[in-house]
């Protein structure tokens, strides 16, 4: 494993004092640009305060950049105005659209796959980048519906996205397992179809089924432990790419103990280890 | 109507929703869709639709942050 790889996790409150006596064994932190969007200006101070001992990644889930509409301006211009008070290491967004015509969906939703979708997340993206002084690095979402009206598949729609927009690739395992098995396709195989030069950062997080009448669907829900496919997936990661990775344990809730979300930290880091040992073997 | 107004609307309105489950096509092009992505959502995935317009609602729940989401843990991330 590159000495330069990051292991860290989802800022939440309840991980504050195990975060501060024990800094050393997290590398970064990120945190959910939503919690601070509308905080006053001393409230986001502490979060500078925060991202002056530990690397923070700033993570936004309300811009919903991946459509053919125009993003809302004023969003962007409140991620701009954290961005300027925290100081973050970078920040992200997600390949997902949250809103039309006015109607707001309540979460992400995977936008049709379309040529229309990524013309219209590049020039949104454009837009986020000159206002808020950087691009962000783009996540693949879950999906529990197969993104309606879609013209392409996933790996090929999340390239040509990071193609026309050159940002980075934050790739979330769970996110591509759940789709893979909701949908029917091989998660390993999809990875050699993606981008993986363009994969700066790591998600892994669980999930749990969900089921409509004989309909069963993986629900990446953040409340669960990091199941077995997502660590193979990160092994399977390694062993293709060479760069830095940072890997992000998101558990949003029902927490377990912090020696917990470090043990699925340090099984990440093992599989991941594994991965770059079994390309370094293959290229001996 | 862009398709993602449309899909908004089937997301989050239960009325929409029905109509359009009854005829997609026929209520796509109602709402002013191309005839190409009206007969694009003809072959809709009902189950995942109905799946994850329940699990939009439960983020919408006001049992949830109105500022994050967040909250009592009602329906999970999905992100």
């Amino acid at each position: 494993m590159s000495a330069r790889d990051r292991f860290g996790v989802l800022w939440r409150p309840e991980l504050a004092a195990a975060l501060l006596l024990r800094a050393d064994e997290v590398d970064v932190v990120e945190v959910n640009a939503e919690d601070w969007l509308d905080v006053p200006r001393s409230r986001a101070d502490a979060l500078r305060t925060l991202a002056a001992h530990v690397p923070v990644v700033l993570h936004a889930t309300s811009l919903g950049l991946a459509t053919g509409e125009d993003a809302d301006r004023a969003r962007i211009d409140r991620m701009a105005r954290l961005c300027e008070i925290v100081g973050p290491e970078s920040w992200s967004e997600h390949l997902a659209f949250v809103r039309g015509g006015g109607v707001e969906i309540g979460h992400l939703a995977a936008p049709p796959r379309t040529r229309r979708t990524i013309d219209g997340l590049a020039r949104n993206v454009a837009l986020a980048a000159r206002v808020v002084g950087s691009r962000p690095a783009l996540e693949n979402v879950a999906t529990l519906i197969a993104p309606p009206a879609s013209t392409m598949d996933e790996p090929s729609w999340i390239s040509a996205c990071i193609a026309a927009t050159g940002c980075p690739l934050l790739l979330d395992l769970h996110n591509l397992h759940a789709n893979a098995v909701n949908f029917g396709f091989d998660a390993a195989a999809a990875l050699d179809r993606l981008p993986l030069q363009a994969v700066t950062e790591i998600h892994v997080a669980g999930g749990r089924w969900i089921t409509r009448g004989s309909a069963r669907r993986l629900l990446d829900d953040h409340l669960h432990d990091v199941p077995d496919p997502v660590y193979t997936l990160v092994e399977e990661l390694g062993a293709r790419c060479a760069q830095r990775i940072t890997v992000i344990l998101e558990r949003d809730a029902q927490l377990p103990s912090f020696d917990d979300l470090l043990a699925q930290l340090a099984r990440a880091r093992t599989a991941l280890a594994a991965g770059r040992a079994r390309a370094a073997a293959h290229a001996a | 109507m862009t398709i993602e107004a449309f899909l908004a609307r089937i997301y989050t309105n239960a009325a929409a929703r029905a109509l359009f489950l009854a005829d997609p096509e026929g209520e796509a092009l109602r709402a002013g869709l191309a005839p190409d992505e009206a007969r694009a959502l003809a072959d809709v995935d009902r189950d995942g639709l109905a799946l994850a317009a329940n699990s939009f609602a439960r983020k919408r729940d006001p049992c949830r942050s109105p500022h994050t989401g967040r909250g009592r843990e009602c329906s999970g991330s999905q992100r």
